[in-house]
């Protein structure tokens, strides 16, 4: 078979489409050419990545579809590209979620389009990069690259206190990840290469690996975010556009979890074992805390950062608890409340187009005015909350599986997380969906678009699709996370 | 082989000043097109013989690729500043032939200082250099702030002066010469070092610490960048650092190489002081230049945190360092000499705002560059601090690595506020717009390089690479 050099072809195309866009001399505002060129690239973009799954043999862990590209002239020093069981999936999340976010523009109208078009297409170039860097110092490349579209698209068009948020989110992150760039030099000098898969036959001092957990975690932490790292999220989320909460919450806190598979799990075992109490502890914290914190918000937008950083907790807990079920339920945790919490933004953004507004005690009763759009709501709050059948459920529930297996403690007292979720999911619907029309709403207004149907059924079927055979995307990751496990010595918690 | 490339520029700079009572009209113009010309020759000097390594003039200055690397780099940012002087920025007061005259003296003396060989040569050297940049400093001379500015630098350079001197002498009671060769034979022989010689080289490296403005030796740098001419402040914080680099290189390195022990430490505290001061400083500033300096001050801090393993390669880094430095100033400064409203010069950050609704271009120029000085991936400034740190980490200075980042982190902060300014804030008034092709295509440029390093960072690592070479076989 010829080998198409797939990654940097995904890698470059929306470059091209970024080209494209600036070259059209049209006005900004509503830029119609300009949308075309961004739905093009991305949707080429996206089916040019299921190339991906196609041709993924799924018996190999290791990292398949692999180019190389000298940088430093040196053998050690290369970048170079490639997927596993265990990036794959979130590759093509990455280009799925950003032809969503662009249907999702196109009815719209905003300051600086092409320029809003352009950022979301750098993100995606950058964000395919981040999933398929096996050398360390892409990865920190591309990582790192996101933080500037993404500050553009919270601080340009965000909400009322956009620039202190997107301030908080840069400067969060970039804390978090300068830490982990000395680890990774550090194992750039300790082993004298770069390339991830070759650093997974090195075993490392215990106390050594202490350090570099810590390094690695700080950023990782901030990502995902972990309690107490989460801060920034709830102010990014409800001052960022829909599309920037989308892909935020869809894509960017994935790092988060795809770096500690990676990196801390993978690299540096014995550390991941000292720190499992404690990352259980942070976990558990941030299942139950922030879920009592959800409860109370006033904000729709707020409520689901919160109910992330919980939801974030499963996956936390997942990984560290080490063993196959728990990883698979990381990964399908991840996958689908990047599905999920997208398709929620996503649904906020089209009651904040109609309404202006993301209060809660402004809506009542909008199942009366919007009837269609609210069984759609509804799908997706039982999503959220991982009922049976739906991708969320799968996720949870291998993690608790996999916990209970490890640690009854924290198995009992995560599932009152779940509970938890039940009641602040059901409580925002009962509010906004329920009950008596509200008086702010006597304005007449269209039940959802073609756009917003077309991507509302997609989404519903692919939280259906994962819920009830999730084997479609664990076949592809069994074998990588298998061979993480081998190499991972026998833990007692 | 004579010292051709510094003799020609002092010849020439002495005929211009010769030539210009003789001309009819006294026009600023002709004779910087001139000094143009004349550092386009002497850039085409040094290139000839960058491979060619002597000792000159009985030892008291040596030529050899790193000091012709430096100098080539010295050239080229003065060709730039001579351009931009002649296109862009020439308010009526530095519209006088003397201007391009001193600056070429001072060229000179930059030049003297990286091939000195030793300390006389190298204090004589620094001389020229200092007093032709007071001159320039003070050049508006009806403008009460530039006049201020320059009084400061010139008692500040003057009492590193003295500290310079003070210092030449106790290594010179000790060693009984000046020359670096013999300084470095003395070092050689000697079982344990005496206190005195610690103390002279510690009196150097504060008289040099002030001419890098490295802290706790920063204080004049704020005022005298805010006061001094923009296009002044465009070769203060370029060119000078490199020449002081060069010597502080070649000092410590050959004639004080054996004690590496003792002035790494003293580079340590400086370079920390300068990360720190350097980062926090400039959080609070509301002008562009006084901003700058303290830019410069953070910069300054992490390339000397290269210096201290004194190994080859940190070396290396730090010319990578000094390249992409360079090029980020001249790129900020550029588009600095640039700001006018309503024909007059502005430098407040304020006035940034909403530059992105009046000049998109520009303000997407300058804030790539912004984030390459930031250190964010993947642009240059990013290669450069990358390239530096692995130096650092593979020397097991964790301490200073960690420090590194976390100001890094701090100096982010004020750079993205910048950044914010120009995309997110309202503008109260619009600034002009750049009608200047010029500046315009180079703005471009500097930020075309900053964007495209990280596809050849290779080119740059060889290159560095093999002129620091030179230094090391003098050893």
């Amino acid at each position: 078979m010829i080998s198409l050099p797939i990654l940097p072809i995904l890698i470059v195309l929306p470059l091209i489409g970024l080209i494209f866009i600036f070259l059209s001399s049209e006005k900004d505002e509503n830029a119609d050419q300009s949308k075309k060129s961004a739905l093009w690239t991305s949707a080429s973009n996206f089916f040019l990545s299921l190339y991906l799954p196609i041709n993924f043999d799924k018996s190999i862990p290791h990292f398949q579809f692999v180019n190389s590209f000298s940088w430093f002239n040196s053998d050690s020093l290369r970048f170079a590209l490639g997927v596993d069981g265990l990036s794959m999936p979130f590759v093509i999340l990455s280009t799925f979620l950003i032809l969503a976010c662009i249907i999702f523009i196109i009815p719209q109208s905003k300051k600086n389009m092409k320029m809003y078009l352009a950022s979301f297409l750098l993100l995606e170039s950058f964000l395919i990069g981040t999933f398929s860097a096996i050398d360390l110092f892409s990865f920190y490349i591309f990582f790192e690259s996101i933080l500037i579209p993404m500050y553009l698209i919270i601080g340009f068009w965000g909400g009322e206190r956009r620039i202190y948020s997107a301030y908080k989110f840069f400067l969060y992150t970039l804390l978090g990840s300068v830490l982990m760039l000395i680890a990774i030099i550090f194992l750039y000098q300790e082993f004298g290469t770069i390339s991830i898969p070759k650093l997974l036959d090195f075993t490392l001092p215990f106390y050594i690996q202490l350090w570099l957990w810590i390094a690695f975690f700080s950023s990782f932490a901030v990502k995902i975010p972990m309690w107490p790292f989460h801060t920034w999220l709830p102010d990014a989320h409800v001052e960022a556009p829909t599309e920037g909460s989308v892909i935020l919450a869809g894509i960017l806190l994935k790092l988060g979890g795809y770096g500690f598979i990676r990196f801390n799990l993978s690299i540096l075992p014995d550390a991941s074992i000292f720190f499992t109490p404690f990352i259980y502890f942070l976990s558990v914290v941030a299942i139950i805390y922030t879920s009592f914190i959800a409860l109370v918000q006033e904000d729709m937008k707020k409520l689901i950062a919160y109910s992330s950083v919980a939801h974030m907790g499963f996956v936390t807990l997942g990984i560290f608890s080490a063993n196959i079920q728990g990883l698979h339920g990381a990964i399908i945790q991840m996958i689908s409340h990047g599905i999920i919490s997208a398709a929620l933004f996503f649904s906020i953004g089209s009651i904040y187009n109609r309404f202006k507004t993301k209060q809660i005690s402004f809506f009542g009763g909008l199942n009366i005015k919007l009837p269609k759009f609210s069984v759609i709501f509804l799908i997706f709050t039982l999503g959220s909350i991982g009922l049976p059948g739906t991708s969320g459920f799968v996720g949870e529930y291998l993690t608790l599986l996999a916990v209970y297996s490890k640690n009854t403690l924290v198995a009992f007292i995560s599932t009152l997380g779940v509970i938890l979720s039940a009641s602040y999911m059901l409580m925002l619907y009962k509010k906004v969906f329920l009950g008596e029309l509200s008086k702010n709403m006597d304005k007449k207004n269209d039940d959802v678009n073609i756009y917003e149907v077309s991507l509302y059924t997609v989404l519903i079927m692919l939280i259906f699709i994962i819920g009830i055979k999730p084997g479609i995307i664990l076949s592809y990751t069994t074998s990588s996370l298998e061979r993480i496990i081998q190499l991972y010595p026998i833990s007692i918690f | 082989m004579l010292i051709i490339p510094e003799i020609f520029l002092a010849i020439c700079a002495l005929s211009i000043l010769f030539i210009v009572p003789f001309m009819k009209k006294q026009s600023y113009e002709k004779i910087g097109y001139l000094s143009l010309i004349v550092i386009f020759f002497s850039q085409f000097l040094i290139l000839k013989d960058i491979f060619y390594s002597q000792l000159i003039f009985n030892g008291f200055f040596i030529l050899d690729s790193f000091g012709s690397f430096l100098k080539s780099l010295i050239l080229i940012g003065a060709g730039l500043i001579i351009y931009f002087y002649l296109n862009i920025h020439n308010p009526k007061s530095l519209r006088r032939p003397e201007f391009s005259i001193i600056f070429l003296i001072s060229i000179v003396g930059m030049l003297l200082m990286i091939s000195s060989n030793d300390l006389l040569s190298l204090f004589m050297s620094m001389e020229l250099q200092s007093l032709s940049l007071y001159i320039l400093v003070s050049f508006s001379r009806d403008d009460f702030i530039s006049s201020e500015a320059g009084v400061k630098y010139f008692i500040i350079g003057s009492l590193s002066t003295c500290i310079f001197l003070f210092g030449t002498s106790l290594v010179y009671g000790l060693v009984g010469s000046t020359s670096f060769n013999e300084i470095s034979i003395f070092m050689s022989e000697l079982y344990s070092t005496p206190t005195m010689l610690i103390v002279g080289l510690i009196f150097i490296l504060v008289s040099l610490s002030l001419k890098i403005s490295a802290a706790p030796f920063h204080m004049w740098t704020p005022d005298v960048y805010q006061g001094a001419p923009s296009i002044v402040t465009t070769l203060l914080s370029t060119l000078p650092k490199i020449a002081a680099f060069g010597v502080l290189i070649r000092l410590l390195v050959y004639p004080f190489g054996e004690i590496i022990v003792d002035w790494g430490k003293i580079l340590t505290i400086l370079s920390i002081s300068s990360m720190i001061i350097g980062s926090l400083g400039a959080l609070r500033q509301t002008d562009l230049k006084r901003l700058m300096a303290y830019s410069t001050i953070n910069h300054i801090g992490f390339i000397l945190m290269a210096l201290i393993p004194g190994s080859e390669d940190g070396i290396t880094s730090i010319c990578i360092y000094l390249i992409f430095y360079i090029t980020m100033n001249l790129g900020i400064f550029l588009f600095i000499l640039n700001m006018h409203r309503d024909q007059i010069s502005v430098t407040s950050i304020k006035d940034l705002n909403g530059l992105y609704r009046s000049q998109p271009l520009m303000a997407g120029c300058i804030s790539i560059i912004l984030f390459s000085m930031a250190g964010i991936p993947p642009l240059a400034g990013f290669i450069g601090k990358l390239i530096i740190l692995n130096i650092i980490i593979d020397n097991n200075l964790f301490f200073l690595a960690i420090i590194a980042v976390l100001t890094s982190v701090v100096a982010a902060f004020y750079y993205i506020r910048l950044i914010k300014s120009i995309f997110f804030d309202e503008p109260v008034e619009e600034l002009d717009n750049i009608n200047n092709e010029q500046s315009k295509y180079m703005l471009c440029g500097f930020a075309l390089f900053n964007l495209t390093v990280v596809l050849y960072p290779q080119f740059f690592l060889n290159l560095c690479a093999s002129v620091t070479l030179s230094l090391f076989a003098v050893k």
